[in-house]
């Protein structure tokens, strides 16, 4: 066996080396690789998150013009709620304001929900007095002992009385710091807005709204809102100052009629008591008269007759016309004692149910003699369903006679006398009417034919004698059965006499002796 | 069996009145002469004054109605079955022989331990009523400023999560039987024969860029992306901004609240800022988990009545056929600010789908409590959050 020995050399580490530097520097080529792209790689990151934080900021920009713009909305819905309720509640208080007629009412409808829904916590109103000074009428949230001295001071500043008779309007959004600073100060609230209250007679006071300093401060819509309610509030008390007036004088004008009623309540009782004894002096005196009127008619009736022996002609005529004025005489005391009879109530009307025609015709033919004599046409109208009526024919008879005998007189031959009868069913009354074609009544006469002793001035008159009491004794008789009588008349054209006679009798109530 | 369920209500200006006249109004309806329980709310011009000798308003309803059980909440304006009032006391009254009813409260809260108190305040609610019949529970709390995450979640472990809570946070005082408190939570829960079913919904939208909340502190928010929280508002308002009143936001943060993004996508737990620290941090109502996302909201009117649409088809749903014997709804104070007379219609349409004659208990609120889908009980801003008895 051959040993074979090899000689020992050191090892050559030199190509381990070589390739571990190599194997080194590709590592290091590597990590430098992968650095450089790692720090690419963060610079993008970077880059990206750069950007990312700009379009954070960029959306942060326009989230605060969103806030911006939402808080505007915001305020402004705010706002418009405000102006809503307010206008609500003003509108309630104006509903219940315009039914006001007190002042004191007006100032107490100022309540602290009132105060509170119209967006303040303060509120004073008050009045201005005859001495130009203010008084409190009304006090929400204001300490009122502090209020007098408050008054006393605004009323003291002459500018600002000024200012409000001239209807300006003072508030914390609008005046100058200087008011600003005067009337907060004044009325200690931050906020406030002062408005006058205005009527047709100036300045009657003023309204102060305010809040303190914490609360929002004055807008405009508050600013109109409080001067709507002060006008509303204005007018009230103005409405109220009217109504009083007129309440007052209402008062005073009552107090005067009842004093002139009781006046004239005395004046009527003084004149029934001098109408009651002149009705008894004229029948006292017509019974006097009449008796010897009686003596006088009868004698002179007796010497005419010739039978206590002859007279001269003279003398008869003399008494022939003694015996015709004791005739009208004697007429004239029968009227009068007639009249006094029914204003006195001592003649009864014996009233009976009775158609009324059969009185007509007994009229027409009494008075046809007359009526031929003047050649009047008599034409008598009743109305076939003319019910019978209640009344007393000798006294109504009276009546058409004397109405026929005016007509009689007053129409010119060829004339036309109508006598009508019309139920009135509604008033449950016969209306008569006597109408004639005569001269007529002057208009101012007309009121007066039914006066006793009235005469209408005319030349028939002046020739025809007459008392004057006919019309006066028929509107007794008419009234005594409860009817009415009244004249229509044109001048020149006729006259026409209505009256009226109730279906039935006047009831209990009503006297049937008048 | 017989429930007789109603409601009156009254703006009598003397507070006596109103609640007599509101409780009177009530009974005429269920025509009983002793309630299981009466709920009142009431404007803020009608909460007792508290001092000792002043006469007790509520002594006219509790003489008229003769309630076991008496709670009751101030709120800013009142839902009820005929509408939206801004003043006003509102009554309502059980009569029941299958319904029952428990009651608890605790007054006092901001002194003590958050949790452990409404820990101890669930006990005892859920101690007034056999397990087995709670069906529900409707909680008031009148103690604004509060980190009400901490009570809840005392309130959420004491009564678990079997059953519905719906609640109302207000200032203002609560009522509870014969007191009126301040700085308090009370509740009542139903059992018996019925079902207890509630969903709560917003419809706000996000706006503009996502923030990160970066420093919170309880229901405090510090910082957002670096600055301080109230940079927010300074930046979306500058103008207004500079015209609001010291350390408050007013209708901004009603109008703008912001939204924290959650696990779910698009879906916000929102928070109306009630106030701002001098340095700048923001008082919300709830826990603020910090790191969380948030944006700036803005409220659109559409959403907001589709929001409460899908609440009120989401309570139909859960009452699988059952008629809605009492609706509860306690909707947000930023919603009547959004909607402003229109808010009606909002209401109108949850009573359409509910039932128009069925009596309606709400108020518009401060913070609402519920649990959205899937979540925990919290307090909600901005939401609306219907109840009902079925």
């Amino acid at each position: 066996m051959k040993n074979i020995a090899y000689p020992l050399t050191p090892l050559d580490f030199t190509p381990i080396l070589i390739i571990a530097c190599l194997l080194i520097l590709v590592g290091l080529g590597i990590a430098a690789y992968l650095l450089a792209a790692k720090n690419e790689e963060l610079r993008e990151l970077k880059a990206s998150y750069n950007k990312i934080m700009g379009s954070f900021n960029e959306l942060d920009e326009q989230a605060k013009l969103i806030v911006k713009t939402d808080l505007e909305l915001n305020k402004a819905q705010e706002e418009l709620d405000r102006r809503l309720k307010g206008l609500t509640t003003l509108q309630n208080l104006a509903r219940n304001m315009r039914t006001s007629l007190d002042e004191n009412e007006a100032f107490q409808r100022i309540n602290p929900q009132l105060v509170a829904e119209l967006g303040f916590s303060r509120m004073l109103a008050a009045s201005t007095t005859e001495e130009n000074d203010f008084v409190a009428r009304a006090t929400i949230g204001l300490d009122p002992q502090k209020t007098t001295a408050t008054l006393a001071a605004l009323a003291g500043n002459s500018d600002l009385v000024h200012a409000l008779r001239n209807g300006m309007v003072f508030s914390s959004l609008s005046s100058s710091q200087k008011t600003r600073t005067t009337i907060g100060t004044l009325l200690g609230s931050e906020h406030f807005i002062l408005t006058p209250l205005l009527t047709q007679k100036g300045l009657t006071g003023f309204l102060f709204t305010g809040n303190q300093y914490t609360a929002p401060a004055v807008t405009e819509g508050d600013e109109e809102l409080i001067s709507i309610l002060a006008s509303q509030l204005a007018q009230t008390i103005e409405n109220a100052q009217l109504f009083e007036q007129v309440y007052r004088s209402s008062q005073m004008l009552e107090t005067k009629v009842s004093e002139r009623t009781k006046e004239l309540s005395l004046a009527l009782k003084d004149v029934e008591e001098i109408s009651s004894k002149k009705t008894e002096f004229i029948s006292a005196v017509s019974h006097e008269l009449r008796t010897p009127l009686t003596s006088i008619k009868g004698y002179a009736s007796l010497l005419i007759t010739g039978k206590i022996g002859e007279i001269p002609e003279a003398v008869k005529e003399r008494l022939i016309k003694i015996n015709t004025h004791s005739d009208n005489l004697v007429k004239l005391i029968n009227d009068l004692l007639d009249i006094a009879r029914i204003e006195s109530g001592r003649v009864e009307m014996k009233t009976l149910a009775q158609p009324i025609k059969p009185m007509l015709n007994n009229i027409a033919d009494l008075l046809a003699p007359q009526l031929s004599s003047k050649s009047l046409n008599l034409r008598v109208q009743i109305q076939a369903d003319a019910p019978e009526i209640e009344f007393d024919a000798s006294q109504v008879e009276r009546v058409f006679i004397n109405l026929i005998s005016n007509a009689i007189k007053f129409t010119p031959p060829q004339g036309t006398i109508s006598i009508n009868a019309i139920p009135q069913w509604s008033q449950k009354a016969l209306l008569c009417e006597v109408a004639d074609t005569g001269i007529g009544i002057k208009k101012d006469d007309v009121a007066r034919v039914f006066d006793e002793f009235y005469r209408v001035d005319n030349e028939i008159n002046m020739n025809v004698k007459g008392t004057g009491l006919g019309l006066a004794l028929a509107k007794n008789i008419v009234e005594a059965h409860g009817g009415k009588i009244w004249v229509t008349s044109d001048l020149g054209v006729g006259t026409t006499f209505h009256f009226t006679l109730p279906f039935k009798h006047a009831s209990k109530e009503t006297p049937k002796s008048v | 069996m017989i429930t007789q369920i109603a409601i009156g209500f009254s703006s009598a200006d003397d507070p006596s009145t109103a609640f007599r006249d509101a409780a009177v109004m009530a009974k005429s309806q269920t025509g009983a002469t002793r309630h299981a329980l009466a709920m009142a709310s009431f404007t803020p011009a009608y909460a007792p004054n508290g001092e000792p000798n002043a006469p007790d308003p509520l002594e006219n309803l509790r003489k008229t109605l003769n309630p076991e059980k008496l709670i009751g909440l101030c709120a800013p304006s009142l839902i009820w079955t005929n509408g939206i009032e801004n003043k006003g006391v509102m009554v309502l009254a059980i009569s029941s022989d299958e319904l029952s009813f428990g009651l608890a409260a605790k007054s006092s809260v901001s002194f003590m331990p958050l949790q452990m108190t409404g820990l101890k305040f669930a006990r005892e609610l859920a101690a007034s009523m056999p397990s087995g019949e709670r069906q529900g529970a409707v909680v008031f709390c009148d103690a604004l400023t509060l980190n009400h995450s901490l009570l809840i979640r005392g309130l959420q472990e004491g009564l678990g999560r079997v059953f519905s809570i719906a609640g109302a946070i207000n200032p203002g005082g609560l009522l509870y039987q014969n007191q009126f408190l301040t700085d308090s939570i009370s509740g009542v829960v139903f059992g018996g024969k019925t079902s207890f079913v509630s969903a709560i919904r917003h419809g706000w939208q996000p706006l503009g860029k996502p923030r990160i909340i970066d420093n919170s502190e309880g229901n405090l928010i510090r910082t957002i992306d670096g600055k301080p929280a109230v940079s927010i508002y300074q930046e979306y308002f500058p103008e207004e901004f500079a015209a609001l009143p010291n350390r408050q936001l007013g209708d901004i943060g009603l109008l703008y609240p912001l939204g924290l993004s959650t696990n779910r996508p698009k879906e916000y737990i929102i928070k109306n800022p009630s106030g701002i620290l001098p340095d700048g941090s923001l008082i919300c109502q709830g826990e603020i988990p910090r790191g969380t996302q948030v944006h700036l909201m803005i409220g659109d009117k559409d959403a907001c009545r589709q929001a409460a649409h899908d609440a009120a088809v989401e309570v139909h749903d859960k009452l699988h056929g059952r008629h809605p014997k009492l609706i509860f709804i306690f909707a947000s104070l930023s919603r009547r600010k959004l909607f402003g007379r229109s808010a009606g219609q909002e209401i109108n349409q949850i009573k359409e789908l509910l039932g128009l004659a069925c009596p309606v208990f709400g108020m518009y609120t401060n913070g609402e409590l519920g649990a959205a889908s899937e979540m925990d009980l919290q307090t909600h801003n901005a939401g609306i959050m219907i109840a009902s008895l079925g």
